[in-house]
């Protein structure tokens, strides 16, 4: 707010003005003091009809796009440097008589250069990338996923530990101890989730399967291919199915062999063209048939510990599916599943 | 700039966004062009992440083995990649690509060459990206399958490739070419043309163009200051044009020029969209150009006119008016704020005028780097304008100043035509003159539309703050005021504006009380519109303007550092009076009025002459 400062015009000059003027009425007067800046304020113009010809009636024009900044713009508006303009016809305007001649035609020379550009075949090779890197490289792939899918045998060396307690306790060795070893012996059931969330590792999911052929050699893996869950209480969307061969409703492997379950598992964000999508629910209630019929589900998926439903992370053995992913992580990450399992834990 | 679905992302998961710039040098993105950006260029990321992006709002088209983002977001996170902190090297970005693409059309990886050549470089990539783009063009215009398969690629690449890349004329060649061996209009000719392209350079390849069909006739004018396209009837040149998209020209024409008193002719050459109304700068006002069209065709046009006395055209050389009248030129801003909002225009002593649109909310505003305040002294109900909103609005200096230099009205030769003249423009503080033509009467009674040549280089804003206000000048004498300026349109080189017409000016100098000798009005004109109760009004107006100049007076003690000396600021004032007091004794019946504000103005004068003798003593 402005220092309100007195005017130029006293009271007094204004006096002698009217003085000197003698206005007939309010109305010149009141002229005669806005004219002199006088501190009575002027009142607000008037839009009274009068008879001046001052301007003619015509149609309201559009807002030029130019039109002067308001102040409202100039107080909100930034230092602008590429305030987008509408562009605007410019005015046809009056132009001298001119006298116009065909002179002929020129053709045009090509430039020097098209000689010596080089040949484009704009279709030749193909439309995709290589494939990617495998998220699990050749000698931790092997090392996580035997550590994930191994089961215990009894080996050749005796539990001396073991035996030195029972006989330490009074009772009788009907057997003798081995030590346990881990082994692929027993194979793997390994199912795939086809659903759209995995398209993104689809080249990955080759890669694994290879992987895990060559891991447990030929005839020991069942692959077997489903979509968003095996037993998924919807029909549609129930089953799995084979390399060859149609759908069906999946089955336990025999016992003690482990299941290797590859999905999102209801962790992927939305697909919005995709309607089918498996329920925690659905989930829990699969990884509870599994353990029922006495095998060991493991589960590798893309999505971090954090995107985990924790109910399913009691029942299964996640692997996270990373190159951050260790061997020692995974070993232990099935020991404490299946120690869990041992104590009923995941009931 | 950003995007609600670039937030929404950023929000979930602000390494996909990363990702997602490193993969907007892409035609499409893929697995395993995913996978080699993240895990090179942003490790910390995990695989999760390339899920989140695959399946988030960015992606505008998606299948099982790759996707594309929306052009826009792409235009965004381009930018996001090369102007933001932490970002690895556009040129790693560009390397990566290369290794993932290395199997994939030459096409594509050309589109992706040149747009991150453009993302890396900016303006200094234009020689590559031309060098890039040659085999492509080699290609189109070799005839043949390869060159259909070329056309379309460039017909489906124009909307993806980068700005910069569409702005090389040798891309602009590409998709001239390939739109019109595909008979189809182009998508984008890549923004505006170039000027300084040659058309041989878009000619050369263009397949034969009398297959396109009839050529079309256009109409062009040589106007003050260029030329100007428009309809063919009626136009005393015309020329015969392929029906391309777009029309394109090449306009020639000789520009005299002196060095150390030798004269010569430099010539120039501009290329230019040919359509009705487009306006193209020539400099040096030449009097015969010479237009080439694409199909080679070439065409001379003459000026007939030139120094003719015909008062249709203004057909003589621009001359600015003398720079002594830019000192009735005030830029004025907020008080307070050192923001201008445009210019007010001195048209008497202390009477300006503006825009209306100016002053807006503002009843008082300051004149930039000045202590001198204006007052908005709204038109009273006696000076209405019957109902309508005025354009122009009158400013008096609320502390009695008095302006040295004060525009004094003139009419235009003739109301129906156009004028040739000129308007200040303040840049860097500075008004200087700038070169103007304003168009012939139109459908509007109180504007005239126009054309600013060669405005200064500001931002929207400032040429605004710059020029709206400012006046239209023609022989020294005040013919319209600027209302309001659309700033050029790159490469035009002119800007759009709207002055008020001669009678809209006509009917402010009366109502503001401008003397009818200076005004250029004859006595019964001005009595034919005022009446007897206005002339009443008019002579109270001057006398009391006499009153405040007076007031000037004793403010000027106060100046004393802004003028040269206290007694040539009173002489100076003393000759304004008398100025305006032979104006006041032209009025009729006033004599004796006259007297009292003499004896007035005189007894005010002697207190003011012993008040400063007094000081000075």
């Amino acid at each position: 707010m402005c220092e309100r400062r007195r005017g130029p015009i006293s009271l007094g000059d204004t006096l002698r003005v009217e003085a000197a003027l003698r206005p007939r009425d309010a109305a010149t007067r009141e002229a005669v003091e806005a004219l002199l800046g006088a501190e009575r304020s002027a009142p607000p113009a008037k839009l009274v009809p009068s008879a001046g010809p001052w301007k003619q009636n015509e149609p309201k024009a559009a807002p030029a796009p130019g039109a002067a900044p308001s102040a409202g713009r100039a107080k909100t508006a930034p230092a602008d440097s590429g305030e987008s303009v509408p562009a605007a016809a410019p005015p046809r305007l009056a132009g001298s008589a001119v006298a116009s001649r065909h002179l002929g035609r020129t053709s045009f020379a090509p430039p020097a250069w098209l000689m010596t550009a080089d040949s484009f075949s704009p279709l030749a090779g193909g439309n995709v990338s290589l494939p990617p890197p495998p998220i699990f490289d050749r000698l931790r792939s092997r090392a996580i996923l035997g550590a994930a899918l191994a089961t215990f045998t009894a080996g050749s060396e005796v539990d001396l530990e073991r035996a030195t307690a029972a006989l330490a306790a009074g009772r009788r060795l009907q057997r003798i101890p081995y030590r346990p070893v881990p082994t692929l012996g027993r194979g793997a059931q390994v199912l795939v989730d086809r659903a759209r969330a995995l398209d993104p590792l689809r080249l990955d999911l080759v890669q694994l399967l290879a992987d895990l052929e060559l891991l447990f050699g030929p005839g020991r893996l069942e692959v077997l291919s489903f979509a968003h869950c095996p037993s998924a209480s919807d029909a549609r969307r129930r089953g799995v199915w084979a390399e060859s061969g149609g759908r069906r409703a999946w089955r336990a492997p025999a016992r003690g062999m482990p299941v290797l379950v590859v999905s999102d598992f209801a962790a992927s964000p939305a697909v919005d063209d995709d309607e089918d999508v498996a329920t925690p629910g659905e989930w829990l209630q699969f990884a509870r048939q599994v353990r029922a019929d006495f095998c060991h589900p493991v589960a590798l998926t893309p999505y971090p510990p954090s995107r985990w439903q924790p109910a399913l992370a009691r029942l299964l053995s996640f692997v996270h599916w990373s190159e951050r992913t260790t061997a020692r992580q995974v070993m232990r990450a099935v020991r404490e599943a299946r120690m869990r399992a041992a104590a009923g834990g995941y009931r | 700039m950003t995007d609600a679905r670039l937030s929404e992302l950023e929000q979930e998961s602000p390494l996909a966004v990363r990702l997602a710039e490193l993969a907007s040098l892409a035609v499409r993105v893929d697995a395993g062009l995913l996978r080699r950006l993240r895990r090179d260029l942003l490790p910390e990321a995990d695989v999760a992440v390339e899920l989140e992006l695959w399946f988030s709002t960015l992606v505008e088209a998606r299948s099982e083995n790759g996707f594309q983002m929306a052009p826009d977001v792409v235009a965004l996170l381009r930018r996001r990649l090369a102007s933001e902190p932490g970002r690895p090297p556009v040129s790693r970005v560009r390397a990566v690509l290369a290794e993932a693409h290395a199997q994939v059309s030459p096409a594509i990886r050309l589109e992706e060459k040149v747009n991150g050549l453009a993302v890396e470089l900016g303006t200094a990539a234009r020689p590559l990206i031309a060098d890039a783009l040659r085999p492509a063009l080699r290609a189109l215009t070799a005839g043949g399958p390869e060159a259909a398969q070329t056309a379309r690629w460039v017909f489906h690449a124009v909307p993806r490739l980068h700005p910069l890349v569409l702005a090389t004329p040798i891309a602009r060649t590409l998709v001239l070419a390939a739109s019109l061996l595909l008979r189809t209009r182009p998508r984008s000719i890549g923004g505006a043309l170039e000027p300084t392209q040659s058309i041989a350079e878009l000619g050369w390849a263009l397949p034969p163009l009398d297959l396109l069909g009839e050529p079309e006739s256009l109409g062009v004018e040589l106007v003050p200051g260029g030329l100007q396209f428009c309809a063919p009837d009626g136009a005393s040149g015309r020329i015969q044009l392929p029906p391309t998209e777009p029309r394109v020209v090449e306009i020639e024409w000789a520009l005299e020029v002196i060095v150390e008193t030798t004269r010569g002719w430099d010539r120039r050459r501009v290329l230019s969209e040919a359509a009705a109304g487009v306006l193209v700068a020539l400099a040096g006002d030449p009097d015969e150009v010479t237009i080439t069209t694409l199909s080679g065709d070439r065409y001379q046009l003459s000026r007939q006119t030139r120094g003719a006395d015909t008062a249709a055209t203004s057909a003589t050389r621009y001359v600015p008016p003398s720079p002594r009248l830019l000192a009735a030129c005030l830029q004025i801003e907020p008080l307070g704020m050192p923001t201008p909002l445009g210019v007010a225009v001195a048209v008497g002593p202390a009477l300006l005028l503006t825009p209306t649109a100016v002053l807006r909310e503002f009843p008082v505003v300051g004149v930039h780097d000045s202590a001198t305040q204006l007052a908005w002294r709204p038109w009273s109900a006696r000076e209405s304008d019957e109902g309508h909103e005025d354009e122009l609005a009158r400013l008096v200096p609320i502390h009695g100043e008095i302006f040295d230099v004060a525009l004094q009205a003139s009419e235009w030769a003739s109301e129906d035509d156009g004028l040739e003249g000129s308007v200040a423009g303040f840049v860097e503080d500075r008004p200087r003159w700038f070169h103007v033509v304003v168009q012939p009467r139109d459908e509007r009674w109180s504007v005239r539309r126009g054309v600013l040549w060669h405005p200064p280089q500001l931002s929207a804003r400032e040429l605004r703050a710059a020029f709206v206000g400012s006046p239209f000048v023609v022989d020294d004498r005040l013919a319209g005021v600027v209302l309001s300026l659309t700033p050029p349109s790159p490469p035009a080189e002119y800007a759009t504006i709207e002055v008020t017409s001669p009678g809209y000016l006509r009917s402010v100098r009366v109502r503001a009380g401008l003397s009818a000798s200076s005004s250029g009005l004859d006595r019964e004109s001005v009595d034919e519109v005022e009446g007897d109760q206005a002339a009443r009004q008019r002579k109270l107006e001057l006398v009391a303007r006499l009153i405040a100049l007076l007031a000037g007076i004793r403010n000027a003690r106060t100046r004393r550092a802004q003028t040269a000396s206290l007694g040539q600021r009173k002489m100076l004032l003393i000759a304004r009076l008398v100025r305006v007091l032979n104006g006041v004794a032209e009025e009729r019946g006033f004599q004796d009025r006259q007297v009292a504000v003499l004896k007035e103005i005189s007894d005010r004068l002697s207190a003011f002459d012993g008040s400063t003798q007094a000081r000075d003593a």
